[in-house]
């Protein structure tokens, strides 16, 4: 139960992350002209992400409503499902987040994309409460929450540019690349520092510590991983941007580098996808 | 837009370092009647956890001297759901209670445990 809670966390964030940030590097990146080929395939995609969303959405659901209930039939039950959404803090979080999800699948089926982005930002705040985030209570927990917030945005920004980035240079006879590139490294610097400071914040208050120990057991050791990761994807950004001229002459270094930074950092959600189920601190004794 | 973001995690990480070490997964913290005291027959018990629990997903059993005693409700009566409140189906006779708690607590996390205390004459 644990182990597909995990999965189907990590689809999950993936995905809504992958959508918010196709969303808002579109006009950054690329302007507000449209681009009809790209534009298509992006829609294309993010209806595709949002299905998949709403299917891991209920999936989680019913997982939780199965975990909390201590029996796999529960997840079926509809009263105890609905005892989950009406009663607990994590259904009333998910009862918004769910029917977000569902205005987003049906906004995308419409030509209209004034609504994407704001549903989209919406769909991923409403991820931030759950989880780690709900454990602080009165101020300190709304301002965890907050925390959590922005540095969701600057995750799924950055995870969402790369997708971007990706469908761009599949066609660079259309764009100039070297001003698309520049434009995407200087957002990235802002993102970059806004995922790392709260990061280190929700580390600090999730721990009590700087830095958890013992540092290679549970937690910690796959906090670290999770930063060796955001490392590796950080040191291919640079290397790109120190190579930004003449980017046009080696377009296939540039795409491979691009997408392995992308696996980079699915790699690094799947990590926290697991974080986010670990006990950051155990205290001796009890369990 | 620069400038606020840095105000902004700024005021976040003033007031978030301050804040005291915290444990997800709900751990008891206390208990009314505490663990391993002789008590007056109480007619609640009180369970304080570091965090909020959800108490239509948490169970409590409460059993006197090995026998499974009846409970009529479980509930958190305050905004922060940090304390539960176990009302027994019927005033708690003299003898040897277990109290064994399975918490679910608010960021959803299981955790379980276990205390016994005495009611005395």
């Amino acid at each position: 139960m644990a182990d597909l809670l995990v999965l189907c966390r990590f689809l999950h964030f993936i995905v809504v992350l992958l959508m918010f940030g196709a969303c808002v590097f579109r006009p950054w990146l690329l302007g507000a002209e449209p681009q009809p080929l790209l534009d298509r395939q992006l829609k294309a995609i993010t209806r595709g992400l949002a299905w998949l969303a709403l299917g891991s959405g209920v999936t989680w659901l019913l997982l939780i409503t199965a975990s909390m209930a201590g029996d796999w039939s529960a997840a079926l039950r509809w009263p105890t499902v609905q005892l989950v959404l009406g009663k607990t803090f994590f259904g009333q979080v998910w009862t918004w987040h769910l029917l977000l999800n569902l205005l987003l699948v049906f906004g995308l089926m419409t030509p209209w994309t004034a609504l994407r982005l704001p549903l989209s930002a919406l769909l991923l705040a409403t991820l931030a409460p759950v989880g780690h985030g709900a454990m602080l209570d009165g101020l300190n927990g709304q301002l965890l929450i907050l925390n959590q917030v922005v540095h969701l945005v600057c995750v799924g920004a950055w995870l969402g540019g790369l997708l971007l980035l990706v469908l761009i240079l599949r066609q660079p006879a259309r764009f100039a690349l070297e001003p698309v590139l520049k434009r995407f490294s200087g957002v990235g610097y802002g993102l970059v520092t806004g995922l790392l400071v709260t990061g280190l914040i929700n580390v600090r208050v999730l721990t009590g510590q700087l830095w958890p120990t013992p540092l290679f057991s549970g937690f910690a050791l796959i906090l670290l991983i999770k930063v060796i990761l955001v490392g590796a994807m950080l040191a291919l950004a640079l290397f790109n941007r120190l190579r930004i001229k003449h980017c046009e002459q080696r377009l296939g270094t540039l795409k491979v580098s691009v997408v392995l930074e992308g696996l980079l950092g699915i790699a690094a959600v799947a990590a926290v996808s697991l974080l986010g189920t670990l006990p950051p601190m155990v205290m001796a004794g009890q369990n | 837009m620069l400038i606020k973001k840095t105000l902004t995690t700024v005021a976040l990480l003033a007031s978030l370092l301050g804040a005291s070490a915290a444990f997800a997964h709900a751990h008891l913290k206390s208990s009314t009647p505490a663990a391993d005291s002789t008590v007056a027959a109480p007619s609640d018990l009180r369970l304080t956890f570091t965090e909020g629990v959800e108490a239509t997903f948490t169970k409590v059993s409460l059993s006197k001297d090995g026998t499974e005693v009846a409970i009529k409700g479980l509930e958190t009566p305050d905004a922060d759901k940090k304390v539960l409140v176990v009302t027994p189906a019927a005033p708690l006779a003299t003898g040897t209670y277990n109290v064994e708690w399975h918490a679910v607590s608010v960021d959803t996390h299981k955790s379980e445990g276990s205390y016994s205390f005495k009611v005395g004459q």
